[in-house]
């Protein structure tokens, strides 16, 4: 019966450290864009994305809240929220993708990793597959992720009007940074 | 028999517990762990004016917003006047954010003779009291205070029995306004002006009280509607309340509002105590007016 018992919780416990382990979330997280005019540069940030990672699975979940995004000046971030990513339909960005060749990857590793996570980008309500290279670097029980890569407007269905008397440029280059640390409950 | 057995119970209870640890998968994390946030709304009206009073919207901190607003003559012969043009009065106005929340202005409106309000400078304080919002803070309006005083400068001629605080109007407001749909706004302004010259039967001090309205017909044009209410009794014979419907165009640093209405002021008391035509007349009465506005600088760092 002794023999039982053990079993039992040691089958509980293994099956817990086995899989709480390769769950990671974002403790910081910077999501930075960049449009230029040929009158001046547009440039955002945000720093309230949250995401998770499973370094198992590659499994990898980002939401971006759109109203987050702050800009330098106040009426590009009307014009931003109004009038290219109508927030208010479409109050969050998002990124679901797995991380490819999971298996191959040794995230503990103190080198920096370059490798490709394939997924859905929906932005102002439009999902496009997206493959992004990112990097990765491991320090202190961290995880830190990095990309760069351009999203046309078009894409997404972000209009740009004519008539505007300052127009923006047809792509936009995306920068964001991300640490995670293992989750905990 | 027994390391079978074993091996059963073994094999079940990691089976058991299993799904139970992998259940938690990322999407149900992302909706466990997401932020508690509260979000504003933002770009209740297009323009800081509704269309002849205010609107609770201001330019944002740091920015400085030019203002030119025209009010033609009436469309009663418009090929002769080309719509109101010959009779035109206009202001010139300068408005700056100190805060996203407290703005003020300056203003400088021409116009004398026939119909048209008394050249006059006009000052103005504007503060957010509260932001509609919704999650963490629910707000279900957005409300602004505003203060403004003006002086009429016009040269009385040698003779005329006034004193200097003839020459004053005061005005107080209350904007309260809610974005009930990214196209659908409206907006309610309990309104006090003052001004100290009247007629024997004028009143000084009027409460009147303002709705409008707002209806996106795409993403950077709207239509715009305004009406004040004052009593007809305060105001004096041949005075009228204000009404004007319009139509709103934004062109990124831009704001261009065209309409009609049948007032000639610039500034409240005029607008609201001093409409000398019945919008129901028609064309002897509806004039052509435009607000066109500019922003410059805003840069925070």
């Amino acid at each position: 019966m002794m023999k039982l018992v053990f079993l039992f919780l040691f089958s509980v416990v293994a099956s817990t450290i086995a899989i709480a382990q390769p769950i990671y979330q974002t403790t910081a997280s910077t999501i930075s864009f960049h449009a230029g005019t040929p009158v001046e540069d547009i440039d955002a940030v945000n720093t309230k994305s949250l995401s998770f990672l499973n370094s198992k699975s590659g499994d990898v979940s980002i939401s971006i809240p759109v109203k987050d995004f702050h800009f330098k000046r106040p009426l590009m971030e009307e014009h931003f929220n109004e009038n290219y990513l109508e927030s208010g339909k479409y109050p969050k960005a998002e990124f679901k993708g797995k991380i490819n060749d999971v298996e191959k990857i040794d995230f503990t590793s103190a080198q920096k990793i370059e490798i490709t996570v394939t997924g859905m980008l929906t932005v102002h309500g439009i999902s496009k597959e997206r493959t992004l290279t990112v990097t990765f670097q491991h320090s202190d029980n961290k995880i830190q992720g990095e990309t760069k890569f351009d999203i046309a407007l078009a894409d997404h269905k972000i209009d740009r009007p004519k008539i505007l008397f300052t127009k923006i440029a047809e792509n936009v280059t995306v920068t964001a940074l991300f640490t995670y640390e293992p989750y905990k409950k | 028999m027994s390391l079978i057995k074993n091996s059963i119970i073994t094999a079940l209870a990691v089976i058991l517990f299993l799904p139970y640890s992998y259940s938690q998968n990322l999407d149900s994390l992302m909706a466990k762990n997401a932020l508690e946030e509260t979000v504003y709304s933002t770009g209740t009206f297009k323009g800081t004016r509704l269309i002849n009073g205010h609107s609770v919207e201001s330019p944002g901190k740091g920015v400085w917003q030019v203002m030119f607003s025209h009010r033609f003559g009436t469309l009663e012969d418009p090929l002769y006047s080309f719509f109101g043009l010959d009779q035109a009065s206009v202001r010139f106005g300068l408005d700056y954010g100190i805060s996203d929340r407290l703005a003020l202005g300056i203003g400088r409106s021409s116009g004398l003779g026939g119909s048209l309000p008394p050249p006059t400078w006009d000052f103005y304080l504007k503060y957010k009291v509260l932001r509609q919002s919704s999650g963490v803070v629910n707000m279900p309006v957005s409300v602004s205070i505003m203060g403004a005083a003006a002086i009429n400068v016009e040269k009385w001629p040698a003779g005329l029995i006034r004193t200097d605080a003839d020459r004053y109007y005061y005005t107080g407001q209350i904007l309260i306004a809610r974005k009930f749909s990214e196209r659908f706004s409206l907006q309610l302004m309990p309104t006090f002006f003052h001004r100290n010259l009247v007629a024997p039967d004028q009143k000084q001090s009027i409460f009147s009280v303002g709705m409008g309205g707002r209806l996106k017909v795409s993403k950077r044009a709207a239509l715009t509607a305004e009406y004040y209410y004052s009593d007809p009794n305060s105001l004096g014979a041949g005075f009228y309340n204000p009404v004007s419907i319009g139509f709103d165009i934004e062109t990124g640093g831009h704001v261009f509002q065209i309409f009609l209405t049948n007032s000639t002021g610039l500034i409240e008391p005029q607008f609201l105590g001093r409409t000398e035509s019945n919008f129901f007349d028609g064309a002897k009465a509806v004039r052509l007016g435009f607000n066109f506005t500019r922003v410059f600088g805003g840069k925070r760092k």
